[in-house]
């Protein structure tokens, strides 16, 4: 035997024994191992394996449509796509660089977004609205990228922009402190922030479905797993308003950009909203979903509060419209007497130790209740204030809907003030104020506030022979899965404690503010029909004065109230008055209210 | 036909039936290039079988003959793989060879224990040290070429069968033992406990068989050294190798990185239980889950869609042509056929383990074929051609030389 020494035959055997024992024991190790995973952890690694392939999905339920009160749509959802990246699978460069440059997005805008959603654990949304251009590369690219996925989401899309802001609000993404628990949100949800949308969210929302779906190991989506049937969406609630979109955008455009300001038109017969208008605004369409933080800080830096939706929640001093309250106190305390001369004007009024001006200076010579509205004499107010006192004047403008909230179905509403005794003592203390307030408040300035909407309702009112409704606006709904309509709300009025010849007599004074030819509101006279109205001009402590118009029309039976309010306007006749007047006039064209003669006449003067 | 080894031949069959069944169940169900793979993977059999049939036949002296120019040939196109191959999943493995695509390292498999065979069955009288560093060059020239590939995993597997050729040519285990254990230190050289508790086993050993001084300080200065250099060397990795070593440490470091086939790996296994979920069936398979499920990972497409029974069923088809291997090395009369039949039983061993180690989360991913079984030209042919060329020793077994 060349080679090896001739070897043992035990060492032989005992060398084969080991080799043996070592393959034994190789072979138990894989059977240990594979006792482990698939014996004794087999249930875990089961469960595993079918969470791995399917997702559980959210089928976003849409949100109601939102219809002005022809039907034309205020608010709907729209289908968007959404760019998204689960952090999970396509955090690295090159996958972000390469999504990047098909969605012509900012490398380090993408990363910050990742980061975001790293840090809550979330998909991130890369985004939210991506163009058709877009989301075709995405899904051309689709094999090469990881982690992307294209969403099929629901956008909000208010139609009419900017005219709709204040009044239907917008929605947002709900809060982490939103989800779960009594909540019936969850994450990404959209919730109404302001608004009708918030006033009616529990209608306008619908409920979520849910899918399940298939995924393959780079997490891109496979379509629904065909074994567990998707539990479908229920779509929320459509809601119709009282807003008439027409007139709503007119009074947008009369008011103009560069004005702060506010409009409301009434149907002062059952307290519908036609309009209801703040300016300045923003574009609620900007703040759904993911709305970047400058444009937050824009908003509500700016100093002109484009936020506030001026018609309820801002109160002004209401100038001369006010007299019509006083006036009306003056009537039923018996104290102004139809018919007799009482008041003579020089132009100023003293009062203790101080010199009251009307605004004319000359004076409006001998002055009656009529004359007193047309003209807007002060002096009969300063002097009507004293003889009523504080106290009878306050409790008139309370019993007349001052200083409490009207009741319209959106939050935050203000209630304005009436400033009593125990409110200056309060404010000034004990001996800071005098009986002179009665001067400054019969004639709406001082501490005495009000929102235009409580303005737009008295005057509808007055028109309306004493009958004040609550303005409201949202009043039917309608279930698409159900096909239920209903009819939620119902003209709620109230008779005003007004004698029928107090309101014979603030109305013809009305009537005479606009047609009289000395009328203060001749600016809002529409030929072939009556207006009635009242001009103001509130005093600004902070700048020009706000010029306030009411008025509606027509003066016998009115279908219409309004309410303009232009901040820093100047006088109520030059400014407000020819913006009522143009609400006016739409409406009462669309209730066929103007003679044909005339609308004819008008639209060829119009251009 | 006669002459071959019943038992291996029908282990080695029923492993490439198992092997088509998964790969056309991994491979099928929708597109049109299924049947593709299971054809090219059946002509592959077809033609490994026919090389088996043929390998079977010369005599011992042949195989003696053909050892060193096989070994050079090995060697040159090694050389040229590193030249003109061609690069698939970042490694040069292939060479185009007309319209075969050949793996070199699958050939070096093959001849390099060839040669250490006829190297280690006629220099018995020389001295262990020569023996050693003879053989030390014999594995090392195309361990270095394939390192260079870089091709981690057949490299892994040339290193343990010289070891155990060494053990079989009746090499002193304490010698292998000494040998191995710079490569240990190296290994633990990234904790300090574990190398020092290295360090304390490779000192109680070597006292308890009694080592003489200088090979105790031998060891223990090597041992130094590598644990000392190894951190340096570990720079010069690859970033994928470092990765998939790190990853094999603590696969939940990187759950979607290169853990991610570990984990998906063992879920698949898993999830199949006892009985597995059927063929064709298997959810993490079906959803394309599994990196290279028809080649690396097959084994977890079994473990899923056949569940414990299955796996056990394919290991116990190992087992039988392992065992078979060895028993048949023990027979053998000439040292070359024993060493040679070990050494080739000792390839197919590593690699069904490194590969079921891989997809049951035992052994990092190394990317090595499960003999047979897995999807793949070359190694299917050689491990054939192993198989074949052992039948050719036992069948003369009775020679001596």
């Amino acid at each position: 035997m060349r080679g090896f020494a001739s070897p043992g035959e035990s060492d032989r055997e005992k060398r084969q024994a080991g080799a043996r024992a070592l393959l034994v024991l190789l072979f138990l190790l894989l059977s240990g191992q594979l006792f482990y995973l698939q014996i004794l952890k087999g249930d875990h690694y089961l469960e595993l394996a079918d969470e791995n392939r399917v997702r559980p999905s959210l089928i976003r339920a849409a949100r109601g449509v939102i219809y002005d009160r022809n039907g034309k749509v205020i608010a709907r959802d729209r289908a968007a796509s959404k760019i998204v990246l689960n952090p999970a699978y396509g955090a690295d460069s090159t996958n972000v660089r390469f999504l990047s440059s098909l969605l012509r997005a900012d490398e380090a805008t993408i990363w910050e977004k990742i980061d975001w959603a790293k840090s809550k654990g979330l998909m991130a949304i890369i985004d939210h609205d991506a163009s058709f251009a877009q989301v075709s590369r995405v899904e051309e690219q689709r094999d090469k990228l990881r982690g992307v996925t294209r969403r099929l989401s629901l956008r909000r899309r208010y139609l009419p922009g900017g005219a709709v802001a204040h009044v239907v609000g917008y929605v947002a993404e709900v809060l982490e402190a939103e989800i779960g628990g009594e909540y019936p949100y969850e994450r990404g949800d959209l919730i109404g922030r302001a608004g009708l949308e918030r006033r009616y969210e529990s209608l306008l929302r619908g409920k979520n479905g849910l899918e399940f779906i298939q995924v393959d190991a780079v997490g891109r989506e496979l379509g629904p797993l065909p074994e567990r049937s998707a539990i479908p969406a229920i779509p929320g609630r459509d809601l119709k308003v009282t807003i008439d979109l027409d007139l709503q955008e007119l009074a947008w455009d009369l008011l103009g950009s560069d004005r702060a300001g506010a409009v409301v038109a009434l149907d002062p017969r059952r307290g519908d909203v036609l309009a209801l208008v703040s300016r300045p605004t923003f574009d609620p369409n900007l703040l759904v979903g993911g709305v970047g933080h400058e444009f937050w800080e824009a908003l509500n830096s700016d100093s002109l509060f484009p936020l506030l939706n001026r018609p309820i929640q801002c109160t002004f001093p209401p100038g001369s419209v006010f007299k019509l309250a006083v006036a009306a106190a003056g009537l039923e305390e018996g104290i102004i007497v139809p018919g007799r001369k009482a008041v003579t004007c020089t132009g100023a009024f003293r009062f203790g130790d101080r010199v009251h001006k009307c605004w004319k200076r000359r004076g409006h010579g001998s002055v009656d209740l009529y004359k007193s509205i047309v003209e807007s004499c002060d002096v009969f107010y300063y002097q009507l204030g004293l003889s009523l006192g504080l106290e009878r004047m306050g409790s008139w403008a309370h019993r007349l809907g001052f200083a409490a909230k009207t009741g319209i179905d959106l939050f935050h509403e203000k209630a304005g003030l009436f400033p009593s005794a125990s409110w200056y003592n309060r404010n000034y203390g004990r001996y800071g104020w005098s009986r002179g307030v009665n001067v400054n408040l019969a004639i709406g300035q001082g501490e005495v506030l009000v929102t235009p909407l409580q303005i737009a309702r008295f005057i509808g009112a007055i028109g309306n022979n004493g009958i004040m409704f609550i303005p409201h606006i949202g009043v039917e709904s309608f279930d698409r899965s159900t096909e239920r309509r209903m009819v939620f709300w119902e003209p709620q009025g109230k008779k005003l404690p007004l004698s029928e010849k107090t309101i014979r007599l603030l109305q013809h004074a009305l009537l005479g503010v606009v047609e009289d030819e000395h009328g203060t509101g001749k600016r809002a006279r529409i030929p072939g029909v009556h207006v009635a109205g009242k001009t103001g001009t509130a005093q600004n402590p902070h700048g020009d004065d706000h010029a306030w118009f009411v008025a509606y029309a027509p003066a016998e039976d009115p279908v219409i109230s309004v309410c303009v309010l232009v901040e820093r306007g100047g006088h109520g006749g030059s400014t407000a008055a020819p913006i009522a007047r143009e609400i006016l006039h739409l409406w009462l064209k669309k209730e066929g209210l103007l003679p044909e003669s005339d609308a004819v006449r008008e639209t060829s003067r119009d251009a | 036909m006669r002459d071959l080894d019943g038992p291996m031949i029908i282990g080695v069959l029923l492993l490439c039936g198992i092997g088509l069944i998964m790969v056309h169940s991994t491979t099928g169900g929708s597109g049109s290039d299924t049947s593709d793979l299971v054809v090219s993977q059946l002509i592959r059999i077809a033609f490994g079988l026919v090389a088996l049939l043929f390998l079977s036949r010369p005599s011992l002296r042949f195989w003696q003959v053909i050892a060193y120019p096989a070994y050079s040939v090995t060697l040159i196109i090694l050389a040229l793989v590193l030249a003109v191959g061609e690069t698939r999943g970042g490694a040069i493995r292939w060479i185009t060879l007309g319209p075969l695509l050949l793996q070199p390292s699958e050939l070096a498999k093959v001849t390099t224990p060839l040669v250490l065979a006829v190297f280690l069955s006629g220099r018995s009288r020389e001295s262990t040290w020569r023996i050693l560093g003879l053989s030390a060059l014999i594995v090392g020239l195309p361990l270095f070429f394939i390192l260079f590939q870089p091709d981690l995993g057949t490299a892994m597997v040339l290193a343990p069968v010289a070891i155990v050729m060494l053990w079989w040519a009746e090499v002193p285990l304490l010698t292998l033992f000494s040998l191995m254990t710079p490569l240990l230190s190296m290994i633990c050289a990234f904790s300090l406990v574990s190398w020092s508790g290295l360090m304390i086993v490779v000192v109680v050993v070597l006292r308890r068989a009694g080592a003489g001084f200088s090979r105790f300080a031998t060891v223990i200065v090597s041992c130094i050294a590598t644990g000392l250099l190894t951190p340096y060397v570990w720079e010069l990795l690859e970033e994928y190798q470092k990765k998939r070593i790190l990853t094999f440490l603590n696969p939940g470091l990187d759950p979607r990185g290169s853990g991610w086939n570990v984990i998906q790996s063992k879920i698949a296994v898993g999830s199949g239980k006892i009985f597995g979920k059927g063929l064709m069936h298997g959810t993490q398979k079906g959803l394309a889950f599994l990196p290279e499920q028809h080649t690396d990972f097959i084994f977890s497409v079994i473990g899923e869609e056949f569940g414990w029974v299955g796996t056990h069923l394919v290991l116990g088809l190992f087992f039988l042509i392992l065992w078979r291997g060895i028993a048949i090395s023990g027979i053998c009369r000439s040292p070359f056929a024993r060493v040679l039949v070990l050494g080739y039983t000792v390839i197919i061993a590593v690699e069904v383990v490194v590969n079921v180690g891989m997809t049951i989360g035992l052994l990092p991913v190394t990317g090595l074929p499960l003999p047979f079984v897995s999807y793949g030209g070359s190694h299917i042919i050689a491990a054939l051609a192993m198989i074949g060329i052992v039948q050719s020793l036992k069948r003369n077994w009775k020679e001596t030389s």
